[in-house]
């Protein structure tokens, strides 16, 4: 415990997980290379106690910043085959600002007494004694009643700072990153149904907050946040992220540099193009595990020369019949 | 030398605050103190660009008011002027552009050469004592020069509504509303009802809330409207940056006969009878901006009979109608632009942001329009709401 104090959550990218790395909530985590500016933003981040807003074109690895972040400090901070505590919050269009505090099942406590009310005794024979027993503790108290959600856990005392990704804001309601400004600010919240609150915990939560631009994020919210636009990874990081993902490929050095070319080649033929979204790392990746699970390599090296024939292999690349249309013709 | 930085670091770190707020950058006292904390915890101490990191990873944001390329260019001419100022321990490029002459400082490429100035060389001996004169020499000849051009320019913030009234009004008008498609279980009529009979029988469903609210933006384009365009701006950027959607709009010529134009290809007619039928009664908010001819200030009969026609065509069909006009209600006296107002119960409203929160506050389907009190022969003479 008294060790807890001395850390000084500093990132620098220099912990990478092996292949299938796993944590006990079956999570998998990935290398991950930042650039030297990202590390910064987020050790800043990290030190004043701020969210980070990351933006920056689909597929160039916001998300898996946090896990990343997440799996060097478990390494750095922690004993073997213990995890950092790293919450994930995955916004959907109905996702409105309490649920990630908490949710809190009135129903279900209105089924419950509503049992209780009735004949005692037909309702052990129906249920049973363990259950009627159950159903008995559970109503004595309204907090069995509540759940807690990504956001609201994370802002719980811990050990250690937890870690909260907050994934794809843009994605809810316009309300709701306004909705959230207490919340990120003083880091507080109550739940008026059992009266409990939970103060602002002395080791606040690193939070990653990612967004793909769908919508404009209101100003004071932008305020409280700081903010990084992901740049996309340039030709060096991008080798070498596929040696780190793939380990040493040293029989497949060719292929993998004319997989490369051909990727570039594609991107910049489809940037500027209105309604074309050109390929990303993601993407990437899907293709080089395509091509690399080829065992002959002078076949795959083939089909990446033929690339505009290979429906299926062009299809990681290209997500759309206009796209790949548009590949073909420049061909 | 070491214990002197932080406090120059300081002066000179407020003195940028203030520069980039001058250049339109709305930064706020707590974001600087943002900075002065990181500054504290050790950041940003690496020489310029690392300040210059560290300020743009605290000040700049996606939207106008934290804009990177004011950043870039504010930072930059103020590294340009002040490079000396700081003591760069560790960095190279910055102590040699210091040791090659002064002529050699290249700009950065999106700002016109400025000749070099003998200041410079001076400054470089005596780090401390030039800040005032500094900041003189370089701030004057730049105001002159918009002092000389405010003669003709013209100030888009002067304009009665804003992109930012505009978001804010949506986010009203957004309201949720209860629309019967879809049901969900309605846990305070449930509790409400368990109190009133004594005992829980049943359930009660009430509509699912719903906040889908759709705009159709129509926009008069006849040629006395030409010049009010620029005013209009912020309805047609909120909606080209998706910051009300879903939105359509539209362009007429002084009334809607039987076609409306798309607004960014006016060629490309679409018919009434198309449009209509796709709006929503729950729905739909239709706001229309035009003079209704009280800038040329004519009384037209084929106006009016072409407006309420389509307003008793339209409104059945909409959850709210807004009409604004840009000219002030002095001048819809004796013009077609009265008779209009009339016809909409007298709401129709000025162009400005003070009509929008009345807006907000209207309830919507109340007695929306009135042609058939106006033109008793023409509108159907029953019941129509």
């Amino acid at each position: 415990m008294n060790n807890n104090q001395e850390l000084d959550y500093q990132y620098t990218g220099e912990y990478q997980p092996g292949n299938n790395t796993k944590d006990t909530d079956g999570r998998t985590y990935y290398p991950y290379l930042p650039s030297d500016d990202l590390k910064s933003a987020v050790n800043l981040a990290i030190a004043l106690e701020r969210p980070l807003l990351l933006e920056g074109e689909p597929g160039c690895g916001k998300t898996r910043l946090a896990s990343a972040v997440a799996y060097e400090f478990s390494q750095k901070y922690l004993q073997q085959n213990q995890w950092w505590d790293y919450y994930i919050w995955n916004i959907k269009s109905t996702t409105r600002a309490r649920d990630g505090l908490y949710r809190y099942d009135a129903v279900a406590r209105l089924r419950d007494a509503q049992l209780m009310g009735t004949d005692p005794q037909r309702l052990q024979d129906f249920l049973g004694i363990v259950e009627v027993g159950d159903l008995k503790k559970r109503l004595q108290d309204k907090k069995n009643y509540r759940e807690f959600g990504a956001l609201g856990k994370a802002l719980q005392e811990h050990q250690y700072r937890p870690i909260l990704l907050i994934d794809e804001i843009d994605k809810a309601d316009s309300d709701f990153a306004n909705d959230l400004l207490l919340e990120l600010e003083e880091l507080r919240f109550e739940i008026p149904e059992t009266l409990e609150s939970y103060p602002t915990p002395q080791r606040k939560p690193i939070i990653f907050i990612t967004s793909n631009r769908e919508k404009p994020l209101p100003e004071p919210f932008l305020r409280r946040c700081l903010y990084f636009f992901v740049q996309y990874p340039n030709e060096k990081q991008l080798k070498q992220i596929i040696d780190k993902r793939f380990g040493t490929l040293q029989d497949k050095e060719e292929l993998v540099k004319q997989a490369m070319n051909r990727f570039y080649e594609i991107r910049s033929g489809l940037t500027n193009i209105p309604g074309s979204r050109a390929p990303g790392t993601s993407e990437f990746i899907e293709f080089m595990t395509a091509l690399l699970n080829k065992n002959d390599v002078e076949k795959a090296l083939n089909d990446l020369h033929n690339l505009s024939d290979k429906l299926p292999l062009l299809g990681t690349l290209l997500k759309t019949k206009k796209d790949q249309e548009l590949y073909r013709k420049k061909q | 030398m070491s214990n002197l930085q932080p406090i120059k670091i300081d002066s000179l770190l407020l003195d940028l605050f203030q520069e980039l707020r001058k250049a339109g950058m709305a930064l706020t006292l707590e974001q600087y103190e943002l900075l002065r904390k990181a500054i504290t915890l050790g950041y940003g101490l690496g020489g310029w660009q690392d300040i210059k990191r560290v300020c743009r990873l605290l000040w700049v944001k996606p939207c106008p008011n934290y804009d990177i390329n004011i950043f870039d260019r504010t930072f930059e001419s103020y590294i340009q002027q002040h490079h000396e100022k700081i003591p760069v321990e560790t960095e190279a490029p910055s102590t040699e552009e210091n040791i090659t002459s002064s002529s050699s400082v290249k700009p950065p490429p999106n700002l016109p050469q400025i000749p070099p100035r003998k200041w410079k060389s001076q400054s470089f001996q005596t780090t401390n004592e030039v800040k005032v004169p500094v900041a003189l020499k370089t701030s004057s000849p730049l105001t002159k020069f918009e002092d000389a051009r405010n003669n003709f320019h013209l100030n888009p913030t002067d304009y009665p509504i804003k992109l930012q009234d505009v978001e804010t009004t949506w986010r009203l008008l957004k309201q949720p509303v209860r629309v019967a498609w879809d049901y969900e279980l309605d846990v305070e009529a449930t509790l409400e009802k368990i109190e009133r009979d004594g005992i829980f029988t049943d359930i009660v469903m009430g509509p699912v809330k719903s906040r889908k609210t759709e705009l159709l933006l129509l926009i008069d384009d006849n040629s006395a409207m030409i010049p009010f365009f620029p005013a209009l701006q912020p309805f047609i950027q909120a909606i080209a940056e998706a910051r009300i959607t879903p939105a359509r709009i539209y362009r007429f010529t002084s009334y809607p006969s039987e076609y409306l134009y798309d607004w960014y290809h006016p060629a490309l007619a679409q018919a009434l009878t198309d449009i209509l039928p796709k709006l929503h009664r729950n729905r739909t908010i239709c706001l229309i901006l035009s003079d209704a001819g009280a800038a040329t200030n004519t009384y037209s009969q084929e106006r009016i009979e072409g407006i309420s026609k389509f307003l008793a065509a339209l409104s059945p069909c909409i959850r709210q109608l807004i009409w604004l006009n840009p000219l002030p209600p002095q001048r819809w006296e004796q013009n077609s632009a009265i008779t209009v107002d009339a016809i909409l119960n007298g709401k129709m409203l000025t162009y400005e942001a003070a009509s929008l929160r009345t807006v907000t506050r209207e309830i919507p389907q109340e007695n929306m329009i009135n042609t058939w009190q106006m033109y008793p022969h023409q509108g159907n003479p029953t019941e129509k709401t």
